[in-house]
């Protein structure tokens, strides 16, 4: 017989039951009727008739019932009284239950929360066509490796028709999105812009959901501007509105149209705001060779072509590109190449992953606590259990029962996971710092609810399973045996307990272990030192119009600010400064020489950051001088070019001898007519630019380099608002047009690197205060059972004349026993674990032995603690009563 | 008389024979068990009506509710063709065991 009939019966027994069941009844009333008419007829009085009939045909409840269990789907009825029993057992048991259904809530509300992360942030597919073939590219030196070339605009477009395993190819700004100031309507404000070549959306494979993408012909020396607007800044900026099509804005001092809107979730660069052409950006302007050399490559792939093949091919057309390349760019570079997803969801799947784990031990530990309370019932029930199957219950079907009783448990937990998981998703997406990829795709979706049913049932097998095999080997004769009474306890149950409770200390120490570490990993880079004198220290952001480009007039205009606010009273210093803190961004030297190396030796130098910094930079930013001297007003255009240099690269670039009075040279290639730097002075090691490595660095004089600055920094001792009145009071003074964008605290700038260490951190806390409040739980329950179950033995030691504390001890030994034994493997299992968490920390190894030592210590401290009742309890046992009682 | 219990799985190959001759009702069948069998098997409601039931579930019979002769509602049973082929195998089979245990009793 098919499936498919034998379901369909089932169905139709299910739904149409009552039908069927009347049928029934009226059958056998009708068998019972011909009886009595064929007992009439052979001449009974028909009282006498119906008794007979009845007591022939007898058991017609037990025909029915029969009938009944023949049925396909009478298992369903089964499983419909079990489940109801169940729901009665847990309402009757409420604070059982209800404890139970709390554990494993808080273990499948924390899984499903970050299940829902990792499906939005890492599992969703990115909105782009076939991800899979979509690479990012750029190049680096064949041995320090540390250095990213990327590759010119032009080159972009002659990689493309030279490959043969590349379908297209496109830029995009190699320094994700920059800042760019837009004016509309007189007001000014910023957006992040990203800079891309005019083919980003044909390889990406995305289409507007509104007006067009950015084509190739828009990326043309001399055309007229045009912006593709995100759907994020579509709906803040322009309410939606359809008529954002065609509008002008000026942005970065120049005129652009708005030509389309992208679908949300378009995401990259991370945090984009409006995609415009590399050409976009003046060619003369300070920017212009920047915007059109530095890109990386994205391209599409052919169907099935690998990245090693891409890989190779670049390797051979970067050589080909050498050979048409100005003499003084580096050669020989070899292409790096990562998938599309490796660069937008970067070092987060290493977090989202790690944070997982710990909240998947965390359920477990919760699974654990909800077995533990099982077992513990399983044995007050050993009763009720033995009378069911004295009764003729088979061992599967009280299996089953036990089963669905943890299921019951479980779903509930499930649901109440589910609504907490609806809440903690909100606010755990409003805590996630800002440049976390793709965050605003995690929502509670058909997935997340399935992967949460899907946990629930996976649960409950979990904690279902341990109580149902111990019951199995109870030996229920002998149970009912001796009374039905307390007895010993089910010996494999209490192993099993006990078992759990050492897992769940040894789960939470690793939790609390995996915390501890990245808690430590915060508060290092939060007193990290950063080089330089963070406290009163401010930074005024500044837009400025389109006429300071010109060299001379920036410089004028930064000279009369810091003119200006160096005359206020208690204002130490002034100084510009081009780009924020701690933001990774900032200008690279990928390659310096210095006088006297060969091109070998120039190949080991590290790559530079390079500040374009004004005579007051150090004083500003006390950032030390430990040789030499600072830039002063005579080192200006046409005074011999000088440079100063930090530690670092003063150590290791002329190990031993001082730098000051020695030349180096942009480029790690010889030249035939070197433009050399004098080093003046060695500035201490700073942090400025990442939080988490001090950045080698060559400080140029903004006068003979590049005069960009549009911020200035400012030591003061006024306070916050004070800065920002003054700052726009002296601004105004020097030129009205000169908008003040921002004022903020150094300190406050310190939040953007520290966010998603701290994020981590602040949840991984979380769980790990989670398992050791889960873990202590279940010590506790275990204890108190303990001495309810000993306390016939309690008694007679008591009786024999055990002092108080020696009861106590016998207890505490135990409690501490579980603790240390659960502890220890605890240890094993965070030492050979905490390596997942190498990327997320700071300065602290994962082995770091205070901290994990620490976690087994709170365990074991906690554990203590917990068993402080039972204990307690163990000398308050009436000896006199309990021996009585058997 | 010592009433005989049916061998196990001989109730439904009973059931099919009587209903390849006529559809019937349940205590029809079972007064027509009595009177065939030589009043030798009795069958009860509580073995008839879960054998019909599982015939019926399985697609071998089907009822339907009709008068009977004396005007009493009664669920009638017919042999549906599966049901046929099943008889068919059935009573092949059992003529088979049948025969084998009688010659292994008169053999021995």
């Amino acid at each position: 017989m098919t499936l498919l009939r034998r379901l369909g019966s089932m169905v139709r027994w299910v739904i149409h039951r009552d039908r069927a069941e009347r049928e029934l009844n009226d059958e056998m009333q009708a068998f019972v009727d011909m009886a009595v008419a064929d007992h009439v007829r052979n001449g009974m009085t028909p009282d006498e008739a119906r008794r007979l009939a009845v007591l022939q045909l007898g058991g017609v409840e037990q025909a029915k019932a029969r009938v009944r269990s023949g049925r396909h789907g009478a298992w369903l009825d089964e499983v419909g009284r079990d489940v109801h029993y169940a729901v009665r057992t847990c309402i009757r048991n409420l604070g059982f239950s209800g404890l139970a259904i709390l554990t494993l809530a808080i273990g499948i509300a924390g899984t499903t929360s970050m299940f829902a992360m990792i499906q939005g942030v890492l599992l969703r597919p990115l909105p782009v066509l076939d991800q899979d073939r979509l690479i990012v590219a750029w190049r680096e030196a064949q041995t320090s490796g540390s250095a990213r070339y990327p590759f010119g605009s032009d080159e972009i477009d002659l990689v493309r028709d030279e490959s043969r395993l590349l379908v297209n190819t496109a830029g995009v700004s190699r320094n994700g999105v920059g800042r760019a100031v837009v004016v509309e309507n007189g007001a000014s404000s910023y957006v992040n812009d990203a800079l891309v070549t005019g083919a980003f959306f044909d390889v990406l494979g995305v289409r507007p959901v509104l007006g067009r993408a950015m084509t190739p012909a828009d990326d043309v020396e001399g055309t007229e501007h045009v912006l593709v607007i995100s759907d994020g800044l579509w709906r803040r900026r322009y309410g939606a509105s359809h008529d954002v099509l065609g509008r002008r804005v000026m942005l970065a001092g120049e005129p652009f149209t708005i030509v389309g809107v992208m679908p949300p979730d378009v995401d990259y660069p991370n945090g984009v705001e409006v995609w415009r052409t590399t050409r976009s950006v003046p060619p003369t302007g300070p920017f212009g060779a920047a915007a059109r050399q530095e890109v990386n490559l994205i391209a599409r792939l052919q169907p099935g072509v690998t990245i090693a093949q891409v890989r190779s091919e670049l390797g051979t057309l970067i050589e080909q590109l050498d050979q048409n390349a100005p003499p003084n760019v580096p050669r020989g570079l070899r292409p790096v190449v990562h998938s599309f997803e490796d660069v937008v969801v970067g070092d987060v799947r290493t977090s989202l992953v790690a944070l997982f784990i710990a909240v998947a031990l965390v359920l477990l530990i919760a699974s654990a606590n909800a077995a533990n309370l099982l077992l513990m019932r399983g044995e007050a029930r050993r009763g009720e259990l033995a009378m069911r199957t004295a009764l003729g219950a088979g061992r599967v079907r009280i299996i089953r029962q036990l089963l669905i009783e943890s299921m019951v448990l479980t779903l509930a937990a499930g649901a109440a996971g589910l609504a907490v998981t609806w809440w903690s998703l909100q606010t755990l997406v409003s805590l996630v710092p800002d440049g976390l990829p793709r965050v605003e795709s995690v929502r509670m979706d058909a997935r997340v609810v399935l992967f949460t049913i899907a946990i629930a049932f996976v649960t409950a097998l979990a904690t279902g399973l341990a109580p149902a095999l111990v019951s199995l080997k109870v030996d229920l004769v002998s149970h009912l045996k001796n009374g039905g009474g307390r007895g010993m306890a089910g010996r494999s149950a209490r192993h099993g307990r006990r078992a759990l409770v050492v897992a769940q200390v040894a789960l939470a120490v690793m939790i609390v272990a995996g915390a501890g570490l990245l808690i430590r990993s915060v508060l290092r880079l939060q007193s990290v030192d950063l080089g330089l004198a963070a406290d009163r220290l401010f930074l005024v952001s500044l837009d400025l119009p389109e006429k300071y480009v010109e060299r001379e007039r920036r410089a004028q205009f930064l000279e009369g600010m810091i003119a200006q606010l160096e005359s206020v009273s208690g204002m130490s210093a002034v100084t510009p400064v081009n780009v924020s803190p701690f933001t990774g961004q900032g200008w690279d030297l990928p390659a310096f020489m210095a006088e006297g190396q060969t091109a070998e030796q120039a190949v080991a130098n590290s790559s530079l950051n390079l500040e374009s910094v004004h005579p007051n930079y150090f004083e500003t930013f006390e950032v030390p001088l430990v040789r030499g001297r600072a830039f002063t007003a005579s080192d200006r255009e046409g005074a011999p070019d000088v440079a100063i240099i930090s530690e670092d690269v003063a150590t290791r670039t002329w190990p031993g001898a001082d730098p000051i009075g020695k030349r180096l040279k942009m480029g790690g290639l010889p030249d035939p007519d070197p433009h050399w730097y004098t080093i003046v002075g060695v500035a201490a090691n700073t942090r400025y630019r990442d939080l988490t490595r001090p950045r080698p660095t060559l400080y140029l004089p903004a006068a003979q380099f590049q005069m960009t600055a549009g911020m200035l920094a400012l030591r003061t001792t006024a306070t916050l608002d004070l800065v920002a009145s003054l700052a726009r009071d002296r601004v105004r003074a020097v030129d009205p047009d000169v908008h003040v964008m921002r004022v903020t605290r150094f300190t406050d700038m310190l939040d953007v690197p520290l966010a998603r260490p701290r994020f981590n951190a602040f949840l991984l806390t979380i769980f790990g205060v989670a398992a050791l409040l889960l873990s202590a739980i279940g010590l506790y329950a275990v204890m108190a059972a303990y001495v309810q179950q000993r306390d016939r033995e309690i008694a007679i030691r008591l009786a024999l004349g055990a002092t108080a504390t020696a009861v106590r001890h016998l207890v505490l030994a135990e409690a501490l026993w579980l603790a240390g034994l659960g502890a220890v493997i605890g240890l094993a299992g965070a030492a050979s674990t905490t390596g997942f968490l190498r990327g997320m920390l700071f300065e602290v190894q994962p082995l770091d032995p205070s901290v994990i030592a620490g976690a087994a210590l709170l365990l074991i401290a906690a554990s203590a603690l917990a068993s402080y009742v039972p204990v307690r309890q163990a000398t308050g046992v009436d000896a006199t009563a309990v021996l009585r009682s058997d | 008389m010592q009433k005989l219990d049916i061998p196990q799985g001989t109730l439904d190959l009973m059931i099919l024979t009587l209903l390849a001759r006529e559809p019937m009702h349940g205590y029809g069948m079972s007064q027509r068990l009595a009177v065939l069998s030589k009043d030798h098997f009795h069958v009860n409601p509580g073995s008839l009506f879960p054998s019909l039931y599982r015939l019926e579930q399985d697609g071998k019979v089907k009822a339907e509710w009709r008068p009977t002769e004396n005007n009493r509602r009664a669920k009638y049973y017919r042999l549906t063709a599966a049901g046929r082929r099943q008889l068919e195998r059935h009573r092949e089979r059992w003529k088979r065991v049948s025969f084998a245990v009688t010659s292994v009793l008169e053999g021995a």
